[in-house]
């Protein structure tokens, strides 16, 4: 009896938390394939009338940007957020939670205040020709640290320390050591963190929004510049049109690693 | 194909400058260890033989993984020097010296194979990978692992996986082999059969091997010697038959073996020399042989071992089969049967309680608690231990 109304109302749980999930993205697709500029209920039918303008230069170029600078950030944060995790992983300096501390500490200010400050940094340098991809990279890289921090670290934490030790007893030298015993276990941990810093940096506002330069915008950007002055369903023809590009991504890059794989631990 | 490996393998490590024996030596000099202010080895001196099987016992902090991470390069000492086959290792890194550990928590790494595991070590010699081949199914059919190289780590059980990562330390053909307690995580099945597969493979390839342990019945069966480790120290090196009866002082004779410790009186030299004669508790007279250091003086307080299995138990004092020997009345307390052997405690004084070993108790009617019955020391059993 008890059991029975316990699952009752884990199903019920799951079942809401599900639906909370799913309703805006199906607002979103369901929008981008009606015939109205405002959807009304009930729906008055199927058109794809709104995709011919999502699908052109004014929307594919921002997207391209986005995709560009997500990746290079992705990259660097991956490459700083691995070497800070290991080093934290490792380290046995008193120094340790402070450095994690502040390793994510971009994440508790405003993101609109650092993107300012960066904006003031650059003027007071007289380097304003920064702001574009650039800058947009190097604040992204902010964001992205903390995410790939995380993961990787939750890899690390399943890797014995012993077998680099193995390693080198065997004979190998501290970097093959690590080349061919860490790193191959730390990898699903990376794709992981480098997937979330992608997904931070291409769906970033607050940051980018001092950072673009007027005639190159990221997407996020582009979308709230357009929303400024009409509205149109081709917002969520573009919005769809970006969510299944990153899924794409996290697909192919679940086929190197299985991404809910990077706490290790022994394997199977 | 493996027995056409073994005789090719073996000549190659004769003529890498290995000596008849087949091993090469390990000498530790004045090794000292500091980890902050605690001093983990203190100014240690051993001399491992060429080919020999010496185990590093001691309860747990005693710095005998200390010492073996020293040898192996994890640790450097803070002090001292270490010869690995003549030539000091003591400052190179791990991977410089030619040593192969076995680690108690296997430490196979997860995702590789079976086979890449073995092969490890073989490739960081940049061996061809035919021969690697060959090596690895060899070592593997050496620990009764013949045909897993497809298998994962994960997949094995703890006694299949140590025995990989015994045969990924012998594939190489190390001059020295590590143990850091490889058998403490296995059921003691399993433990007492891995004891004697080690042994025998080790005596097998002649690798002067150095296993370190907290288990002495697990130093007294593998070692050829043993030296009993405490606070950094060696308290005594010598054979298993040495260290089992002749202990240097009570530490060794407590750790080692169950034991009686008894504190006597000193009343003289003993009947035939290098005895002594020593006051029990209770009033009872008995010679013990004095060992290493020990020289009592008359009147001075001295710790006397008896081994429960050398004392013999006498249910009535004209029993028939208990040898001649000084016999001491008394009650019995305890009655511990564990099958195979039954120990019996009896209590003489508050001060004298001996434990009895009683082989085979199955066939003989063992005493209950509350029962009189003596207990008979057979002269030449006891021993008189420094102070």
């Amino acid at each position: 009896m008890n059991s029975r109304v316990l699952r009752a109302v884990r199903t019920t749980l799951l079942v809401l938390t599900l639906g909370f999930i799913a309703v805006p993205m199906l607002m979103v697709g369901w929008t981008s394939i009606q015939p109205d500029t405002y959807p009304a209920f009930p729906p008055s039918g199927l058109s794809l009338r709104w995709w011919g303008a999502a699908l052109t230069r004014e929307w594919l170029l921002p997207m391209a940007l986005s995709a560009q600078v997500a990746l290079a950030s992705a990259a660097c944060a991956l490459l700083f957020g691995s070497a800070a995790a290991y080093t934290l992983a490792r380290g046995t300096g008193r120094g340790r939670r402070a450095f994690e501390a502040f390793l994510a500490a971009p994440l508790l200010l405003p993101e609109i205040v650092i993107s300012l400050s960066v904006v003031q940094l650059v003027s007071m340098l007289d380097a304003r020709r920064l702001i574009g991809p650039t800058l947009l990279v190097a604040t992204h890289v902010l964001i992205g640290i903390p995410f790939v921090l995380r993961t990787v670290g939750v890899s690390l934490l399943g890797i014995n320390p012993v077998w680099e030790r193995a390693a080198r007893d065997l004979g190998a030298s501290a970097w093959w050591a690590f080349r061919t015993v860490t790193l191959p276990l730390m990898r699903s941990g990376m794709f992981a963190g480098a997937l979330f810093a992608f997904i931070v940096s291409f769906n970033n506002v607050e940051l980018s929004l001092f950072l673009t330069a007027r005639d190159s915008s990221t997407l996020p950007i582009r979308l709230l510049q357009y929303m400024e002055y009409e509205y149109s369903p081709t917002l969520a023809c573009v919005a769809v049109t970006s969510v299944v590009g990153i899924c794409v991504i996290a697909g192919v890059a679940s086929r190197f690693a299985r991404l809910t794989d990077f706490i290790h631990g022994e394997s199977k | 194909m493996t027995a056409h490996m073994r005789t090719s393998a073996e000549p190659a490590a004769r003529a890498s400058g290995a000596r008849t024996s087949g091993g090469f030596g390990v000498v530790l000099r004045g090794i000292r260890k500091q980890f902050g202010t605690s001093v983990a080895v203190d100014d240690l001196d051993l001399d491992v033989r060429p080919g020999e099987f010496l185990t590093l016992l001691g309860p747990s902090g005693c710095g005998k993984t200390t010492t073996l991470n020293m040898i192996a390069g994890f640790l450097t000492p803070n002090q001292g020097q270490i010869l690995l086959d003549g030539q000091d290792v003591s400052r190179q890194p791990p991977d410089r010296r030619d040593t192969a550990m076995v680690f108690q928590q296997y430490a196979l790494f997860p995702h590789l194979t079976v086979g890449q595991n073995v092969g490890y070590g073989l490739r960081m010699r940049k061996r061809r990978p035919a021969e690697i081949r060959v090596l690895v199914a060899d070592a593997l059919e050496r620990v009764g692992l013949v045909g897993r190289e497809g298998h994962r780590p994960g997949q094995l059980s703890g006694g299949q996986q140590q025995r990989v990562a015994l045969a990924r330390a012998i594939v190489v053909r190390p001059k020295v082999l590590l143990f850091d307690e490889p058998l403490s995580n296995l059921d003691l099945k399993l433990r007492e059969q891995l004891r004697l597969e080690i042994k025998h493979l080790q005596r097998e390839l002649g690798i002067t091997s150095i296993f370190v342990t907290h288990d002495q019945t697990e130093a007294l069966v593998m070692s050829d010697r043993i030296a009993v480790m405490r606070e950094g120290r060696i308290e005594q090196l010598g054979s298993p038959d040495e260290i089992y009866h002749d202990p240097a002082n009570s530490f060794v004779a407590g750790f080692v073996g169950q034991s009686n410790l008894i504190t006597g009186t000193c009343t003289g030299s003993g009947p035939e020399a290098g005895e002594c004669t020593v006051r029990l508790p209770g009033a009872h007279m008995l010679p013990a042989r004095l060992v290493g250091t020990a020289r009592p003086e008359s009147g001075a307080p001295v710790q006397i071992l008896l081994r429960p299995e050398a004392l013999r138990l006498a249910t009535t004092s004209t029993d028939p089969t208990v040898p001649a020997g000084l016999t001491i009345d008394g009650q019995v307390t305890e009655v511990i049967n564990e099958g195979s052997v039954a120990t019996v405690v009896v209590r003489v004084t508050d001060a004298l309680r001996l434990r009895v070993a009683v082989p085979d108790p199955g066939g003989r009617g063992l005493p209950s608690p509350g029962d009189a019955a003596s207990v008979v020391i057979p002269p030449g059993v006891a021993r008189a231990l420094p102070n």
